[in-house]
């Protein structure tokens, strides 16, 4: 059974069209990038997934269930930054992912806090941007979900800390489950990908196995990104 | 999921209103002890039963007290409606509508969670400014029992029509939960539209018009088919009289709007 | 580790593993790290490492015990083999850079004991 099925997903609003007939396919397991500039449809196509916007056209299943709110169980999405009320410790805000997701595992919630330097009685307005991005993230990869979408997890941040992000993203990695990355630092990234997946205004331009494509273009997915998008 | 829901809105709910109540706490009895202060300063320890005031310059602070006394009740009584609605607007297209829109429970039961912790915080602001009344006349008539006397026979007079009471009480509070429905539908049409400010705020005050205005003709319309009538606290004044289709029409709208915010919320809303 | 080649990241784990045991960094009987640990150190994909840890056992240069973990194998034959290989490897892409250049065979024997030396005298 496939994690992820998406088949002719298309988004039209009243000045452009975002997305224009997307098929995409992952695998248990698997670490998927979608790599592309800005505007070219990558967020708009994760919210579709996470539920959060509706498509135009076409279908999207989670582990063969129509996207709902029950798929909202099966998929952690890693929001902007400031989605957590300032008010809210970190602590409020593990009880709040506790209480609504059945997955989310408060060890390796715990082990993450710790790898990031961050404490429980933290409170949200008193962290920098950086500090959090690395609690969104933990709040996300702490939840043994069957699809974990993070939507540029490094951007923003200082090198140091994508250094951390990268291997916490790693850590919260399990063979029962797949993820998908997207972001424009495709040389950070690059070797954390089993398949990529180039979004160019809204289309797939060019998709495959990630070493597959290194062998066959004699180049890096870095490089090949640059040819694919140079205009 | 309910539960949890309910316990999420009650902690948001709290962490805006701590400080508010905190405040209103205080000012309340700052204001009453000046009252007090400034009666038994004029020679007068009753404000009600004999006695008047006399000293000018103490009359003005004195009225001006009174008044924010009152004013502060009417706000905390208002308080949560508006805390209520405008944190709904939040949640669909604030900063924090990720957080709402990604909780995996049907969109009914966020609505239902979202009415019952409204409803729940606005009787208790209800209670603490009936009991903030309460206190002012206690405080300024000192406590006087020809005053007390007179307030229990009021509210023995009340439990007399226990049914009446209650059907008042369960009235005001559909009633208030349907026009906090029809806000909140209002405000849902809005988002499903436009996430801009202007724009929204403009298509819900449209959309509240036009309800209004269809309910006010129903309602007036639904008299000419009143099926069953009855009178409530009948004996007290006038009484109060209503009909059974009134009733019914009441909680058609409600379903209305509870199961239109709900659908919304479920389809046409997104981030 | 840095993976700017364009050849496969698997292949270039897997080199970066043999010369590690050629030059005594990691030695017969030594244990490798999980999967998991691997992909987070080298920041790589674990289904890569996964990948990297069948070659290399398909190759005969690791063994794994079950519930225990994986081992680089012991014995000089191996270490001999692949001393050879590797060696003969990288002399090759030397021999082909120099070849680049336009250089012959006695320009390629005198720049290699020039440098040697120079290398050698380093050392001491």
């Amino acid at each position: 059974m496939k994690i992820l099925e998406v088949n002719g997903i298309s988004k039209k609003y009243l000045t452009k069209k975002a997305l224009n007939g997307v098929d995409l396919t992952v695998d248990k397991g698997k670490i998927v990038g979608i790599l592309g500039p800005n505007g070219s449809g990558k967020t708009t196509f994760l919210k579709i997934i996470a539920g959060l916007t509706r498509p135009t056209d076409g279908k999207v299943q989670v582990c063969n269930t129509e996207i709902g709110y029950k798929t909202k169980e099966l998929i952690a999405y890693l929001p902007d930054s400031d989605f957590l009320y300032p008010w809210m410790k970190i602590s409020d805000a593990e009880a709040v992912y506790t209480s609504f997701f059945k997955d989310f595992n408060s060890e390796k919630f715990y082990e993450l806090l710790d790898f990031m330097r961050l404490e429980l009685d933290m409170s949200v307005k008193g962290l920098s941007k950086g500090m959090k991005e690395k609690l969104a993230l933990a709040l996300t990869l702490a939840r043994e979900a069957k699809l974990i979408i993070l939507d540029e997890p490094l951007s923003g941040v200082d090198p140091v800390a994508r250094e951390q992000i990268l291997k916490a993203i790693l850590k919260g990695f399990n063979f029962e489950s797949s993820m998908i990355i997207t972001s424009h630092l495709i040389n950070e990234v690059e070797s954390l990908l089993d398949e990529v997946y180039f979004l160019k205004e809204g289309q797939i331009e060019l998709y495959g196995n990630a070493e597959d494509l290194r062998i066959e273009k004699s180049m890096t997915l870095d490089e090949l990104y640059r040819e694919v998008f140079a205009c | 999921m309910l539960i949890n829901l309910l316990k999420y809105e009650f902690m948001k709910k709290w962490k805006s209103m701590k400080y508010i109540l905190l405040g209103y706490a205080l000012i309340e009895v700052i204001l009453l002890v000046t009252n007090r202060v400034l009666l038994s300063r004029n020679g007068n320890e009753m404000l009600f039963g004999d006695g008047a005031i006399t000293s000018e310059k103490g009359e003005f602070l004195f009225l001006i007290c009174i008044m924010f006394y009152f004013l502060f009740i009417v706000l905390i009584s208002i308080y949560p409606f508006f805390e209520g609605v405008t944190r709904y607007e939040k949640d669909l297209s604030g900063k924090q509508a990720p957080l709402e829109l990604m909780i995996p429970a049907p969109s009914w039961k966020k609505v239902l969670s979202k009415l019952i912790s409204t409803i729940v915080v606005t009787i208790g602001c209800a209670i603490i400014s009936l009991a903030s009344v309460m206190m002012f006349i206690l405080v300024m008539s000192n406590f006087d029992k020809v005053v007390l006397t007179q307030i229990s026979n009021w509210l023995k007079t009340i439990l007399d029509y226990p049914f009446s009471l209650l059907f008042t009480i369960i009235f005001v509070i559909l009633s208030y939960a349907a026009f906090y429905l029809l806000i909140n539908f209002c405000t849902a049409v809005a988002k499903a539209i436009t996430h801009k400010n202007k724009l929204s705020t403009l298509i819900s005050i449209i959309t509240f018009g036009v309800l209004v205005a269809i309910m006010t003709y129903l309602s007036i319309a639904i008299e000419n088919y009143p099926i069953v009538t009855f009178t409530f606290f009948k004996g007290l004044a006038t009484g109060m009289a209503s009909s059974l289709s009134s009733i019914i029409l009441d909680i058609v709208i409600l379903s209305f709007f509870f199961a239109g915010t709900s659908y919304i919320m479920e389809k046409r809303i997104e981030y | 580790m840095k993976f700017n080649e364009s050849t496969p990241i698997y292949m270039q784990i897997i080199q970066k593993i043999k010369a590690d045991i050629v030059s005594g960094r990691l030695k017969g009987g030594d244990k490798m790290p999980s999967v998991r640990e691997f992909s987070e150190n080298f920041k790589v994909n674990p289904n890569t490492v996964q990948r990297v840890f069948q070659e290399l056992e398909r190759e005969g240069i690791t063994y794994s015990q079950r519930g225990i973990g994986t081992f680089i194998v012991e014995g000089d034959d191996i270490l001999k083999e692949l001393k050879d290989t590797q060696a003969q490897r990288y002399t090759e892409r030397f021999v082909d850079e120099m070849k680049e250049l336009g250089m012959n065979k006695e320009d390629i024997s005198k720049y290699l004991l020039k440098v040697l030396e120079e290398k050698l005298n380093e050392n001491s």
